[in-house]
């Protein structure tokens, strides 16, 4: 960040920081429910498709004349729902989360063509976008958007009884059964909320950005992915940090704003993110070593 | 058991390709970089217009992220059950040469339509305008509104996409050739989101607090850069403008955000395509410039590139951008 702010003297400015943020709102909450899988030992690659059909929903829920107040919950309980079934694949039939989601990344990405049927949805009502773009006393929306989802995540993870279960179940998934948590149950409970967190990331993107394109989501997932892992989680599950998530989604947004500021062209942003998340790992395996 | 079930899904596709092949009316597919934009659709609506009066079979297929690879597999399946004729805008030329030059092989016509790979055996380009013309008229409409001197930002979709490479250099070239103070100060690649779109655009105008246009490659980048201009409250100060259909463009057209679009009616280009290709199968020449019936301009041919153009580049604006519905 000291990097960016001398080489550009529009990084620092308060017009710049709200646009890093408001640019940050949707891979914020993804992340906020990818820090939790992750812990649980899970991983969710389709999270970009989610976010993709409940945008598609909400499109043709807006086009067919419904008002925002079910809209809205409309989007979000389509991501839930996407986001058990993913879970249920996962913990009925055992297969790796990686591969699951894999599977059912295409599939949403197939339903999002089939269901729009080539064309965007366009000129969307602008109702919503104060969340994204509105401030509140002068504190940008999306803080309190952001704030709020952490805060639930947080309370689910470090205070409720459920919370012990996840890194339970992500620190040895044996043991967990052994001594009766409901392993099945926690999963498919963490996955549900990741997708319902994806069903208001969607809601956020259709109001900031008022189309839904046929490309939508296409690189949330590994940008999620890529913040958690920077901010601490180990991807064998067990460990991770919902603060460190969030740095991380900053991390990578500040990446793509800094570069673009600093003049430096923005096809490097992805070798940065790359290279850094590979220091993040190998460091991680290193002191795995030593201490082992 | 799993692999007898594979065995017997891939004898299946076997059998329905084949029975494909066995028909006598001449059979054209279209491959376009990325199924599903509303461009593309539009030009599919003119193509099985042409392909309805002509009695040819259209099909249209296209890989459902730019994705140069997932392109090849379409080209290469289109080749496999036998097609007459193969048009194609390529994504990447370096990976479809020998592809194209294998389908040649087999007698298939092939054709490059929307974009060109120049230095590939394809035997005409259907231009819907040439790359200079639309860099040139881009920036002349940009000029008018802004003055011929300022900053300029671009945004494109993937380097990887030949045309939009060209119209990125044929703005540069105008702009040291006719308006040297003009200058363009970024380029920039998005993902194919309107996300990515809606950053590379703001963060331009943070950096440039002085920056007079953002001008969008595809009709991908359209919505972002548009969006970013309305939210940032510069209506008025900073134009944004590209090579946007005027679906994704008009809510942005009639608030003023981005005051015109370049473009080309791709129906049109359809139609043409499907004409050429009907023509060429039926053993038909293409020496000098072409009458077609059901296209308004003549079209010219242009032998030393092997390009067969549809006209010069329409420019929508809140006066005729109703007239559109792609």
């Amino acid at each position: 960040m000291v990097l960016f702010a001398s080489q550009s003297e529009f990084f620092l400015t308060e017009r710049n920081l709200v646009t890093i943020l408001r640019n940050s709102v949707d891979l914020a909450v993804i992340c906020a429910g990818m820090t939790i899988v992750i812990i649980l030992g899970g991983i969710d690659v389709s999270v970009g498709g989610i976010l993709a059909v409940s945008a598609v929903i909400i499109g043709r829920a807006y086009q067919a004349g419904l008002p925002d107040i079910l809209v809205a919950p409309i989007g979000i309980a389509t991501g839930a729902a996407l986001g058990a079934f993913n879970g249920l694949l996962i913990a009925r039939t055992r297969v790796p989360p990686i591969v699951a989601t894999l599977g059912t990344m295409y599939i949403f990405i197939a339903f999002l063509f089939l269901f729009i049927g080539g064309t965007w949805i366009s000129g969307l009502p602008n109702t919503l976008s104060f969340l994204v773009l509105g401030d509140v006393y002068g504190i940008p929306a999306g803080v309190f958007v952001i704030g709020a989802v952490y805060a639930v995540a947080w309370a689910l993870l470090r205070r409720m009884p459920w919370g012990r279960r996840v890194i339970a179940v992500g620190s040895d998934e044996g043991a967990a059964r052994l001594v009766g948590i409901p392993v099945n149950r926690t999963k498919i409970e963490a996955f549900a909320f990741l997708g319902l967190l994806a069903g208001i990331a969607a809601v956020l993107y259709v109001a900031r950005l008022r189309n839904v394109e046929v490309n939508i989501g296409t690189n949330i997932a590994l940008e999620a992915i890529a913040a958690t892992i920077l901010g601490g989680a180990n991807i064998r599950g067990g460990v991770g940090s919902l603060a460190g998530a969030l740095l991380g989604v900053l991390f990578i947004k500040v990446t793509q704003n800094g570069l673009v500021l600093s003049g430096v062209s923005s096809l490097w942003e992805t070798v940065v993110i790359g290279g850094l998340l590979l220091v993040v790992l190998v460091l991680d395996a290193v002191e795995k070593r030593g201490a082992g | 058991m799993k692999r007898s079930v594979l065995l017997a899904g891939a004898f299946g596709i076997v059998i329905a390709s084949g029975a494909w092949a066995q028909t006598d009316t001449t059979q054209v597919a279209f491959i376009p970089q990325i199924a599903g934009i509303p461009y593309y659709v539009a030009m599919r609506a003119g193509a099985e217009r042409a392909a309805e009066e002509l009695g040819v079979e259209y099909v249209q297929e296209g890989p459902v992220s730019t994705n140069a690879a997932d392109q090849l597999r379409i080209f290469e399946s289109f080749v496999t059950q036998g097609f007459d004729v193969i048009a194609i805008s390529p994504l990447d030329e370096e990976s479809l040469k020998p592809a194209i030059a294998r389908a040649r092989e087999q007698g298939i016509i092939v054709l490059t339509s929307d974009a060109d790979a120049p230095n590939s055996e394809r035997q005409f380009f259907v231009a819907q305008a040439l790359d200079q013309d639309l860099g040139y008229t881009l920036l002349d409409e940009t000029v008018k509104l802004v003055g011929d001197s300022g900053k300029i930002a671009i945004v494109s979709d993937s380097p990887t996409i030949q045309s939009m490479q060209n119209w990125i250099a044929a703005i540069q070239e105008r702009a040291e050739t006719s308006y040297p103070k003009i200058e363009i100060v970024s380029v920039d690649h998005t993902d194919g989101t309107a996300a990515r779109a809606y950053q590379f655009a703001t963060d331009a105008m943070t950096r440039n607090p002085d920056l007079k246009a953002v001008l969008g490659m595809a009709s991908t980048t359209c919505p972002g850069i548009a969006q970013a201009v309305e939210a940032a409250g510069a209506i008025g100060e900073v134009v944004s403008a590209g090579y946007c259909s005027p679906n994704t463009a008009r809510d942005y057209i009639k608030s003023g955000a981005m005051p015109f679009s370049v473009l080309w009616n791709p129906a049109d280009l359809g139609y043409l395509t499907v004409w050429v290709a009907d023509h060429l199968a039926d053993g038909g020449e293409i020496a000098d410039d072409l009458e077609v019936p059901g296209l308004e301009a003549p079209v010219r041919y242009l032998p030393e590139d092997g390009i067969l153009l549809l006209g010069p580049p329409a420019v929508f604006t809140p006066a005729n951008v109703d007239d559109y519905d792609f």
